[in-house]
């Protein structure tokens, strides 16, 4: 049951994504509810399914949005695993961690992202540099993110103590 | 070394990284060009992306509308004022439209009859009473208007006569006025007639029993007139013979409309 939930709420927050959250753009940034919801998973489930989560959405924003497939579902597939790995050391009922892994998360993916884009010369011509986007896209997307987060952290955190979600459907 | 492999989870993110790596590698370039994974996703994914796309715009198009609830009084308020001001304006340049079309089917007469010379005028009033057709015009002595001058309409219709001239104002009789009496002639046949007004808005004329006159003769001035000859009065609306009285009635529906009559022009001989 767990894997359906997860997989319709995935969906939803891509759709979420390309649609309402464009019109909540503060500077030009909104806020990535598909990362989120890795970190949330990741905090609770470990890296296991953190790292599955991270692929899975990676991989639908590339064939739905990407031009080089692979970009998203490589920088979140690893950001799912390593905040999976501290999934342990973390008390779960407590915003703090996902305020926390929020930052760390959208910091990790998207540096990742502008690596492989540099290297994969998606970059070449465009005239955007480090240094611009460390200021205008990932540290405001990692403050908004961190709020975003804890919010949906709470949610999902809800969500997950549930007994359907344990329940087997087949 | 041997933990790293016995941790099943790492290696096998590692795997999934090392093919990710390679799927971007290989898409990085040739992305204009698909590949046979690429059509497969592409395949897959293209019904799908459909139906995202169209709940993308389900809920951009609602996401929009109540956004936009907010600024819509403003917006009506605004919109309506803009209506206002453009109806009047477009009410403005119909009459300019119109008065254009009047003016200029009035200058066509002017060029083509150049033996007179035409005092402008415009109607300022009309007697107010049922049973004459009185119209004062804004021209008078001053500007050179002498009773028994005709008045034409557009197209050099006649209109009626001078009968009372001021010092910057003149009388006309019209000639569906029951006063007033003008020689015809029948265009077609140059029968000759008198016609004068009724107690509507058409002219009737009387004219001899033998009068070759149907329904639809043009009826214009005769040269027997204190006005000038070939003004254009009306067409034949109908022709009643009455035996006894051994003439006939003709009802004639004058060309001008004078319920309608806004510019006119005063005709003069040229000396």
């Amino acid at each position: 049951m767990r894997i359906v939930i997860v997989s319709l709420l995935a969906v939803v927050s891509l759709i979420l994504e390309s649609t309402l959250l464009q019109y909540t753009r503060i500077y030009g940034i909104k806020p990535d509810l598909g990362l989120a919801l890795i970190v949330a998973f990741a905090i609770m489930r470990g890296s296991g399914f953190g790292a599955f989560l991270g692929l899975s959405i990676g991989l639908l924003l590339d064939m739905m949005y990407g031009i080089t497939i692979g970009m998203n579902a490589f920088s979140n597939m690893l950001t799912g695993y390593l905040i999976g790995q501290m999934h342990e050391n973390v008390f779960k009922d407590s915003y703090l961690p996902a305020v926390i892994f929020n930052l760390a998360a959208v910091f990790t993916a998207q540096h990742l992202y502008f690596m492989l884009a540099y290297l994969t010369n998606n970059l070449a011509g465009t005239g955007i540099t480090y240094v611009q986007t460390l200021m205008h896209v990932i540290l405001p997307q990692s403050i908004y993110n961190a709020a975003i987060g804890a919010l949906v952290y709470r949610y999902i955190y809800r969500l997950d103590e549930m007994d359907f979600m344990n329940r087997r459907i087949y | 070394m041997m933990r790293i492999l016995r941790n099943k989870l790492l290696i096998t993110v590692i795997v999934v990284s090392m093919m990710l790596i390679m799927v971007i590698v290989f898409t990085s370039h040739g992305r204009t060009r698909p590949t046979a994974v690429d059509g497969i996703i592409g395949r897959i994914m293209t019904p799908v992306q459909r139906v995202v796309y169209s709940s993308t715009e389900f809920f951009r198009n609602t996401f929009r509308n109540l956004y936009e609830i907010r600024n819509l009084k403003a917006e009506n308020t605004a919109l309506k004022e803009e209506v206002e001001k453009l109806q009047e304006q477009n009410r403005q340049l119909i009459q300019m439209a119109l008065e254009n079309n009047r003016l200029r089917s009035l200058l066509d007469f002017t060029e083509a009859n150049e033996q007179y010379s035409y005092i402008g005028a415009g109607v300022t009033g009309r007697d107010p009473g049922n049973w004459f057709d009185v119209y004062t015009i804004n021209k008078g002595s001053r500007d050179g208007v002498a009773v028994n001058d005709a008045v034409i309409a557009g197209h050099g219709y006649l209109v009626g006569k001078v009968i009372e001239t001021g010092g910057n104002y003149s009388k006309i009789l019209s000639i569906i006025d029951e006063r007033s009496s003008v020689s015809i002639i029948v265009n077609r046949t140059r029968d000759l007639g008198i016609v004068s007004g009724s107690n509507d808005s058409d002219v009737i004329a009387i004219m001899d029993l033998e009068a070759d006159i149907v329904k639809g003769d043009d009826i214009i001035t005769s040269e027997y007139s204190t006005l000038p000859k070939g003004l254009y009065i009306g067409k034949v609306k109908s022709v009643e013979k009455q035996e006894r009285k051994l003439q006939k009635m003709v009802v004639i529906e004058p060309a001008v409309d004078f319920k309608r009559l806004e510019e006119v022009f005063v005709l003069k001989y040229s000396e």
